[in-house]
C-alpha cells in the first residue's frame, strides 16, 4: 500500500483499517500523523455527539416489549402534557419557574459560546462583590473570572460570569433582582448541566459541562 | 410461540447496551429528542419481531442501527432532498466560536446535509463500516466512502480554521 491508497482508505475513518494500512502507518510518519488526526477527530466528535439520554429509556423499551407494543407518546398525550404543565406552572409557579431558569440558563450559554473564548480582565473583586450583593460568598476559591458582562434574560438583567476552574469553565448567571422564590432545579441538555437556585436576594444559575462540576460550585456557594 | 428466556435475556442485554447510542444517532439525524425516543422504541419493536432470526451476536449492533436508520427514513424520506454531490460542505459550516467546545462541533455536525451527516453518524456512533452503511442505505460503498471522507474533511478543516468564510460570517461580519 502506498501513501495515496492509505489516505484514501483512512479518509473514510480510522476504524477497521485493513492490516496492510496499519502496517503502512507504522512505516510512514506522515500517514501515521494523518491517522492520529483522524482518531482525534473521532474522539472530539464522540464527545460532541454525547447528548444526554432520557432517563429510563432502556426500561421503557423493555416495558413496551413485555406489553407487546411500543410505548409511544401519543399526540393527545403530548398535548395533554403541555396543557397540564401550563396549568401546573400557573398553580405552582416557584417549582416550574425554577426549572425554567435552569433551561433559560442553558439556552443562554448555548447562545453565547464566545463567552468561553473571550478572555477579559475584570476586577479581581468583581465575583465577591456581585455575590455579596445577593447575600452569598464562595467558601473557597474556584478560579479566575475570564468573562464578565451584563445580559438581558427573561427574569431581568443577569451578571454573566465565566470562571476558569481546574476542571474547565463554569458559568454563573447572577440575577439579584429576580423576585421569584425559586425551588432548586437541575437540568441537562446537549452536554451541559444547569443548576438554578434561590439566593438570599434574587437567584443564581450555574452551568457547567458536567453535573459534578456544577454541583461542586453549588456546594461552595454559601450565605455571606 | 413465545421466545425462550435465553432469547429474552439477549434482547434485554441488547436494549441496555445499545439504546443510548441509538438514541444519540436518531437525535442527531432528526434533532428532536421526543421523536428520537419514539424511533428508539420503534427500532426495538421491529427488532423484537425478528429477534429469533438474529443469531449473529457480533452483528446485532449494526443490525439495530440499520433498523433505526430505516425507521427514521420511513418518517422523513419524503422530506429529504437528493444529495448534491457538488455541494461545498466547508462553506455550510459556520466558523467555530470556540473549537474546544463540544457545543460548536455539534453545531457544525448539525449543519452538514443529512446525506453526509447520516453515514458519519452511523460510523462514529454505530461503529458501522462503509460497506455496512452502504448496505443499510442502498448507496454504493464508493458513494458512502466519498461522503464520509468529505464530511470528515469539512469538519477537520473547520476545526483547523482552514475554511472559506461560512454563510453566517458573511451575513454577520465581525
Amino acid at each position: 500500500m502506498n501513501c495515496i491508497d492509505f489516505r484514501r482508505t483512512a479518509g473514510a475513518g480510522p476504524r477497521g483499517l485493513a492490516s496492510e494500512a496499519v502496517v503502512h502507518a507504522a512505516q510512514c510518519a506522515a500517514c501515521r500523523a494523518l491517522l492520529y488526526r483522524q482518531r482525534e477527530l473521532d474522539v472530539r466528535l464522540e464527545e460532541a455527539l454525547r447528548v444526554p439520554v432520557p432517563e429510563g429509556l432502556a426500561e421503557r423499551v423493555l416495558v413496551a416489549r413485555s406489553s407487546g407494543r411500543p410505548r409511544l407518546r401519543p399526540t393527545w398525550a403530548v398535548a395533554a402534557g403541555i396543557v397540564l404543565a401550563a396549568a401546573l406552572a400557573w398553580a405552582v409557579p416557584p417549582l416550574f419557574a425554577g426549572h425554567g431558569l435552569a433551561g433559560e440558563a442553558l439556552a443562554h450559554v448555548h447562545e453565547e459560546p464566545q463567552s468561553f473564548r473571550i478572555r477579559m480582565n475584570p476586577p479581581t473583586a468583581l465575583l465577591a462583590t456581585d455575590l455579596a450583593a445577593q447575600g452569598l460568598r464562595l467558601a473557597a476559591d474556584v478560579g479566575e473570572v475570564t468573562y464578565a458582562t451584563l445580559c438581558p434574560m427573561a427574569t431581568g438583567t443577569a451578571r454573566h460570569l465565566v470562571i476558569s476552574t481546574p476542571e474547565g469553565p463554569v458559568t454563573l448567571l447572577l440575577l439579584p433582582r429576580d423576585a421569584e422564590r425559586r425551588a432548586r432545579s437541575q437540568r441537562e441538555q446537549e452536554g451541559f448541566t444547569a443548576i438554578a437556585l434561590a439566593a438570599p436576594r434574587g437567584s443564581v444559575a450555574i452551568v457547567a459541562a458536567t453535573a459534578r462540576q456544577a454541583l461542586a460550585v453549588e456546594r461552595l456557594l454559601v450565605p455571606a | 410461540m413465545p421466545l425462550p428466556s435465553s432469547q429474552k435475556q439477549r434482547f434485554e442485554q441488547a436494549v441496555r447496551a445499545y439504546s443510548s447510542d441509538l438514541f444519540r444517532y436518531l437525535y442527531w439525524v432528526c434533532r428532536d429528542r421526543a421523536q428520537a425516543e419514539d424511533l428508539v422504541q420503534e427500532t426495538f419493536a421491529r427488532a423484537w419481531s425478528a429477534w429469533e432470526d438474529q443469531s449473529d451476536e457480533k452483528a446485532v449492533r449494526a443490525w439495530l442501527f440499520t433498523i433505526a436508520r430505516r425507521e427514521h427514513a420511513r418518517l422523513f424520506e419524503k422530506k429529504r432532498p437528493e444529495a448534491d454531490p457538488e455541494v461545498d460542505l466547508e462553506s455550510l459550516l459556520a466558523p467555530p466560536q470556540d473549537p474546544g467546545l463540544a457545543i460548536d462541533l455539534g453545531r457544525a455536525m448539525a449543519s452538514l446535509p443529512i446525506d453526509y451527516r447520516d453515514p458519519l453518524l452511523l460510523q462514529v456512533l454505530g461503529g458501522l463500516s462503509c460497506a455496512e452503511i452502504a448496505a443499510a442505505s442502498g448507496a454504493t460503498e464508493e458513494t458512502i466512502h466519498t461522503r464520509v471522507s468529505r464530511a470528515r474533511k469539512a469538519l477537520r478543516a473547520w476545526l483547523d480554521g482552514d475554511r472559506p468564510a461560512g454563510r453566517d460570517s458573511q451575513r454577520n461580519p465581525r
